[in-house]
């Protein structure tokens, strides 16, 4: 499959679910990042330049400020439905209650995943799309675009991009992106757990914190799913 | 007749209710509930702490988890802790244990060093924590097969922990209760994963939402999977493998002819949590009463019939039992050797501590273990005061209490702990919250003797006239 067929793929992924869920039951995850920002721009292309479903950022509060600028702006910039979610005060104060790096990391991991239930469950939300791709991460290699979840579905347009793919529509298509990327940034996490990368070779996600990748990476070799 | 052969079977996490003859709808044990029917059957059984690490111990010591020199914090145990071992070995019995659980392998604990033959070869990885090893239920009973084998001509105590129904239940397993009706009819699900230690919980918390641990959590990535019934399904399957396992081996000392000349005790450290409080698919927090109240099924050697015990009573007398029985005498391990409960209209109601908030009444109860030794050090010091005999003398009762009462005496009970928290909070002087949080475990942890303490102030001051039934 070459470049402009990946592209062709995708938009009939965005398609295809957009046929099968009612509009207001689809949400599209957006952490500001590289591609879940390609998402977005493929469901404009897709809707003439208009995104057609509710779009969430979920907020930990720990993003970096460059993310929280480029969300805005771009919120602003597209006309986003956007839902700011940020993490439940319960988890930030539980969070906030230990100083544990492994704690902190395991507390931010399930606020995340809290914060998306919470929306999914607040809004009846049937179809929840992100940006998550094949070559990203082992412990997503298995993934399919329609994924059937305990109360909803995962849809992921971009699951066959590769990372070069990513960039490359970014250009082609004059998508904007945060800064961080210029700045040795490969991946953003949170912004206590992620740092910058010298090695232009190294992977992806190399300046994450290094606990969680080992975690994603043992639960997906478990085969779980 | 006395045993020639002891197996103590010590099925992890196993609920009461969910075993079949107990009146579970499930057929999770039908091995087990063939043996019952030539078996004691204990209706009211209670484990001495909601959590492994006091409580497999407490069992072996026949003593309640404080009463061990460790106090039930994981350090090591001294040589004075388990005279119910010595015991046995002097009335000739081979002394072995067998376990599946980390928590009581030499891994952890110096439990090893009180048995003649101790076997902990942990090679399976926990699926959330995967320095948490432990061991399938048929290569640990292989082993016991193989030491029996090896042994029959000697007369032998064996303890066998196993570890199938403990979270993540058979993550790897799909349960054959799947798609039954139980599981047709559940639709709940869970609304909030929480951290393993339970951090950040608080009561209000759970007044909105169904939580579980992430330890437990079958993940997809950045999700999980949601659905209880998933995991009941195979909490359920757990128990349905561990009958599996115990009965084949059941039927391996049917063949060697040692099944009927063995006595045979089957019993669980304590229970699991199934939603009760909106917990899901945890133990050790507190004692409620689904995590102490376990199954005792004991079959003599030579049993034909089936007898139901109602009366109370506690793990920690399975060993003196055996002894006594051995002896003829009436040892007692334990300083405080009864067991307590009040039943109302044949419902079970323990004397948990609630919880209570240092400031606002909100604060849960996580496991917290920094600061511990400090605390136990100090909290020795203060003279809460110990239970005379003459209380443990009764194995207390309540019958047909009424609800109003009932609230009353958990008011009374909850005030107590308070009470104690804030007496040891001001001998500390000014304790760091990691230290109050210690503090909160170690009276939780002083359950049964200060239930009975509870119970006993209680009829004294409040209840009055009301009827003790002594048994």
């Amino acid at each position: 499959m070459d470049f402009s067929q990946k592209v062709v793929k995708a938009k009939e992924i965005i398609t295809e679910a957009a046929g099968k869920w009612p509009h207001d039951k689809i949400i599209i995850a957006w952490t500001g990042g590289k591609d879940s920002t390609v998402v977005l721009d493929l469901v404009r292309q897709v809707f003439n330049n208009k995104v057609p479903f509710r779009v969430m950022f979920n907020d930990s509060t720990l993003e970096f400020n460059e993310v929280y600028e480029f969300i805005r702006k771009l919120a602003k910039q597209w006309d986003l439905d956007l839902l700011w979610v940020k993490h439940l005060p319960e988890d930030l104060e539980a969070y906030r209650q230990t100083k544990d790096k492994r704690e902190q990391m395991e507390i931010m991991r399930i606020a995340k995943i809290n914060a998306i239930n919470y929306v999914l469950d607040k809004y009846k939300i049937e179809a929840f799309i992100s940006g998550i791709r094949w070559d990203e991460h082992e412990a997503r290699s298995h993934e399919t675009y329609f994924s059937p979840r305990s109360t909803h579905t995962r849809v992921h347009p971009i699951l066959h991009f590769t990372l070069d793919d990513i960039w490359r529509y970014i250009k082609d298509f004059d998508v904007p992106y945060v800064s961080l990327y210029d700045k040795g940034y490969k991946s953003l996490g949170e912004a206590p757990f992620t740092s910058p990368v010298d090695d232009p070779d190294a992977p992806e996600r190399a300046g994450r914190e290094a606990t969680k990748e080992k975690v994603m990476a043992r639960l997906r070799k478990l085969g779980y799913w | 007749m006395n045993s020639k052969h002891t197996f103590l079977f010590i099925l992890d996490a196993v609920r009461k209710d969910h075993v079949g003859l107990y009146g579970y709808k499930r057929k999770t044990t039908p091995n087990i509930d063939k043996l019952a029917k030539k078996a004691d059957v204990y209706n009211w059984a209670f484990a001495p702490a909601p959590y492994t690490l006091a409580s497999v111990p407490s069992i072996l010591a026949g003593k309640y988890p404080i009463e061990l020199s460790n106090s039930f914090t994981g350090g090591e145990f001294d040589r004075h802790d388990f005279e119910t071992l010595k015991e046995l070995r002097k009335q000739g019995y081979t002394t072995a244990m067998f376990t599946a659980n980390i928590v009581t392998s030499s891994y952890k604990t110096n439990l090893n060093q009180f048995f003649d033959y101790f076997w902990d070869n942990l090679t399976e990885k926990e699926l959330n924590r995967p320095v948490w090893l432990y061991q399938k239920a048929e290569v640990v009973l292989a082993a016991v097969e193989a030491f029996v084998e090896k042994h029959k001509s000697k007369k032998f105590f064996v303890v066998v922990h196993l570890m199938e129904a403990h979270g993540p239940y058979v993550p790897k397993i799909e349960s054959i209760f799947k798609g039954d009706a139980i599981y047709k009819k559940d639709k709940r699900l869970i609304d909030r994963l929480v951290p393993t230690t339970l951090r950040g919980v608080t009561q209000a918390t759970l007044a909105k939402y169904k939580i579980m641990p992430r330890y437990q959590a079958l993940m997809y990535g950045d999700d999980y999977e949601r659905n209880v019934r998933e995991y009941v399904a195979k909490y359920d399957m757990g128990i349905y493998l561990l009958d599996k396992s115990v009965g084949k081996f059941l039927t391996f000392l049917q063949k060697n002819k040692l099944y009927e000349p063995s006595q045979i005790i089957i019993t669980s450290d304590h229970g699991e949590l199934l939603g009760e409080e909106n917990i899901f698919f945890a133990h050790g927090v507190w004692t409620h009463p689904v995590l102490t109240s376990v199954p005792l099924i004991i079959k003599f050697p030579y049993q034909t019939k089936k007898i139901i015990r109602k009366a109370n009573y506690s793990l920690i007398y399975v060993i003196p039992k055996l002894l006594e029985k051995e002896v003829d005498q009436g040892l007692v391990a334990s300083f405080y050797p009864r067991s307590i409960s009040v039943i109302i209209k044949n419902k079970y109601y323990m004397f948990h501590n609630g919880s209570f908030g240092e400031n606002d009444g909100s604060d849960f109860w996580p496991l917290e273990w920094q600061g511990f030794a400090r605390v136990i050090s100090n909290i020795s010091q203060i003279k809460i005061k110990p239970l005379t005999k003459v209380f443990c003398k009764h194995n207390l009762v309540f019958r047909n209490i009424n609800d109003n009462q009932t609230n009353e005496l958990f008011a009374f009970v909850l005030n107590l702990e308070k009470q104690m928290f804030q007496q040891v909070v001001k001998k500390l002087n000014k304790p760091k919250r990691s230290e109050r949080l210690a503090i909160k475990m170690f009276i939780s942890s002083l359950l049964a003797e200060n239930q009975i303490k509870r119970i006993w102030m209680f009829i004294k001051y409040k209840l009055g006239s009301y009827k003790i039934f002594d048994r």
